[in-house]
């Protein structure tokens, strides 16, 4: 089934609003009879099967593009907007790319002339015959998302009809989501949580409010003017509400749920949110862009008493977390999480060892490392390729940021290895303090650390910074966050801090 | 009370957004400018924030969208 029939298969109210982005208001019916417009004009100069670009912010263009390309039975390369000309250049050559759909602002990022099209074409009043989807096969690729990986190079996701619906299927169940929910969107729909929060609200028959804020602290208006019921952040998103704004003040009368994904929230903000708001529900989750977007979430009535757990699997996804042996790990014991189900991608975009490399005997092993307690939560303990290696020791990181955290005026903690002559890697703590400056804040850091960890894992150097560099994910850049750090050791003649 | 002083605004711009003086004009606008997205804006604000010594409100970090407003909401906190 074409992913795009699928998600209008219940639409029961063509003039129920859809997509709510500042002051206009699409309708079902509107949003229907543009992709069908687009897609037909798609089928007619492109064909089906092949490779459209879409370069733009959320908007009703990256909506009705998306959608069209979709239908039409090609597929939609996404790419963030802060893709640079290199990374761009490269996915031009590699890919068979037949068409644009880039913003305006975006219009200079592109050298190509053919086949661009901007937001021009939505105003262009084309007869929207109704338009039957092309023919596709479950498994043929609808999606390829390009995700910012940590070593530069980005990796295409290929993601099929088959793996959108299923995952689709799978959020709508857990959320318990109905055509009543209404949800404030700023995550970008390039990425895979973003996208996700698309499907389910077109699935549903529920409302999209689209929340472009210069700054955060727009969405506490925005929620209370659109009644939205729902909001989706990644950690960075609530630790800038809860910091920046009177988010926690706040009542929020609409909203019955938030959702939590894309990284782990510190405990003393999940711990903050969830009693701060006890009438709401709080879902923290974990996923994977080679999983869709989901693999697990922990129900809301447990996430104060398993703090910190991503959960179990969500249905229709089998999440064991297996040792080196190739076993499920016994409580305590470390292991990386692994997952199957219709969910998991079809492989990297050109790509056949990179696949190979993660998707073994049908099963995705994500890099993630993690334990289980005794009922089967799943606790994340770090990523493989985030472990410092430091005096012999394997060392995960967050299990030190968490502690850090959890200290009086420490806003947030990012730890890190860098490279140390003696040590192989020496622990670099990077702090966000409350208030800067910091004062007395190192010394209580490192006696705390010296106090309550063992003594490998206390950091060499606590760092302090304003703000974390943020990736296109709006995760930190710890690559870039070691560059920074080694290029101020060297200005500073790698003694200060 | 820090000082207004406009070269050290617009340096703070050129750095955080990685443009020239030259661009950095009244008109420069946070739904036209590439380089201008969320994430830069609070870096600003931040940068803004340490090097004057102030805290600015937060329906005043929402309404900087432009350099000219930017301008216009400092000259509040500043003398």
């Amino acid at each position: 089934m074409n992913f795009v029939d699928y998600l209008f298969e219940n639409t029961l109210n063509p003039e129920k609003e859809c997509i709510i982005f500042r002051e206009s208001v699409i309708t079902y019916r509107d949003l229907m009879s543009r992709v069908d417009n687009l897609a037909a004009h798609l089928a007619r100069s492109t064909g089906s099967e092949k490779e459209c670009l879409i370069l733009s912010e959320n908007n009703s263009f990256f909506i009705i593009a998306y959608l069209a390309i979709i239908k039409s039975g090609n597929t939609a390369l996404l790419v963030e907007t802060r893709i640079s000309d290199d990374q761009l250049t490269t996915i031009f050559r590699e890919c068979q790319i037949r068409a644009s759909f880039v913003q305006k602002k975006y219009r200079s990022k592109i050298a190509s002339n053919d086949n661009v099209f901007t937001e021009d074409l939505l105003s262009d009043n084309l007869p929207a015959p109704q338009f039957r989807s092309s023919p596709v096969n479950d498994n043929d690729v609808a999606v390829v998302i390009f995700t910012s990986g940590s070593t530069g190079a980005k990796k295409g996701v290929m993601l099929t009809h088959r793996n959108l619906c299923a995952n689709t299927g799978s959020i709508v169940q857990y959320l318990d989501l109905n055509s009543d929910d209404r949800i404030c969107v700023t995550l970008p729909f390039f990425y895979c949580y973003g996208a996700s929060l698309l499907h389910t609200h077109l699935r549903i028959g529920g409302s999209i409010v689209i929340s472009n804020n210069i700054f955060l602290g727009g969405v506490i208006r925005d929620i209370n003017t659109s009644r939205c019921t729902g909001f989706a952040g990644v950690p960075s998103t609530y630790q800038i509400l809860v910091r920046k704004t009177p988010f926690l003040k706040e009542k929020l009368p609409t909203l019955k749920y938030m959702q939590q994904a894309g990284g782990q929230l510190p405990n003393k903000y999940i711990r903050m949110i969830a009693e701060a708001f006890p009438e709401k529900k709080f879902f923290v989750m974990y996923g994977a862009t080679e999983a869709t977007a989901r693999l697990s979430y922990l129900p809301p009535d447990k996430v104060l008493t398993h703090l910190g757990s991503i959960g179990k699997g969500i249905p229709g996804v089998e999440l064991k977390v297996l040792n080196k042996n190739g076993n499920p790990v016994r409580p305590g014991e470390i292991g990386e999480i692994t997952a199957r189900g219709e969910n998991i991608m079809m492989g990297y975009y050109g790509d056949s060892q990179g696949t190979a490399e993660v998707i073994k005997n049908g099963r995705l092993y994500t890099g993630d490392l993690a334990t289980v307690d005794k009922d089967g939560y799943i606790f994340i303990t770090g990523r493989a390729k985030h472990i410092i290696k430091s005096g012999g020791y394997r060392i995960s990181p967050n299990e030190i940021e968490e502690f850090i955290c959890s200290i009086d005026g420490v806003s947030g903690c990012v730890v890190i290895g860098l490279p140390d002559e003696i040590m192989g890697e020496a622990i670099v703590a990077v702090v966000q303090p409350d208030i800067f400056p910091e004062s007395t804040l190192r010394k209580t850091i490192l006696t705390l650390c010296t106090q309550q960890l063992p003594s490998y894992k206390v950091p060499n150097e606590v760092y302090f910074v304003r703000e974390f560099p943020l990736n296109a994910s709006d995760k930190v850049d710890k690559p870039a966050l070691a560059v920074h750090i080694l290029a101020d050791r060297m200005k500073n003649g790698d003694d200060v801090h | 009370m820090s000082s207004f002083d406009e070269n050290t605004i617009k340096n703070i711009f050129c750095e955080v957004l990685g443009i020239t003086a030259a661009d950095v004009t009244d008109t420069l606008a946070y739904n036209s400018c590439v380089q201008w997205d969320s994430l830069k804006h609070l870096q600003m604000v931040a940068r803004l924030e340490e090097t004057f010594d102030i805290e600015i409100d937060m329906d005043d970090i929402i309404a900087m969208e432009n350099y000219a407003k930017v301008k216009e909401i400092l000259r509040k906190y500043l003398k």
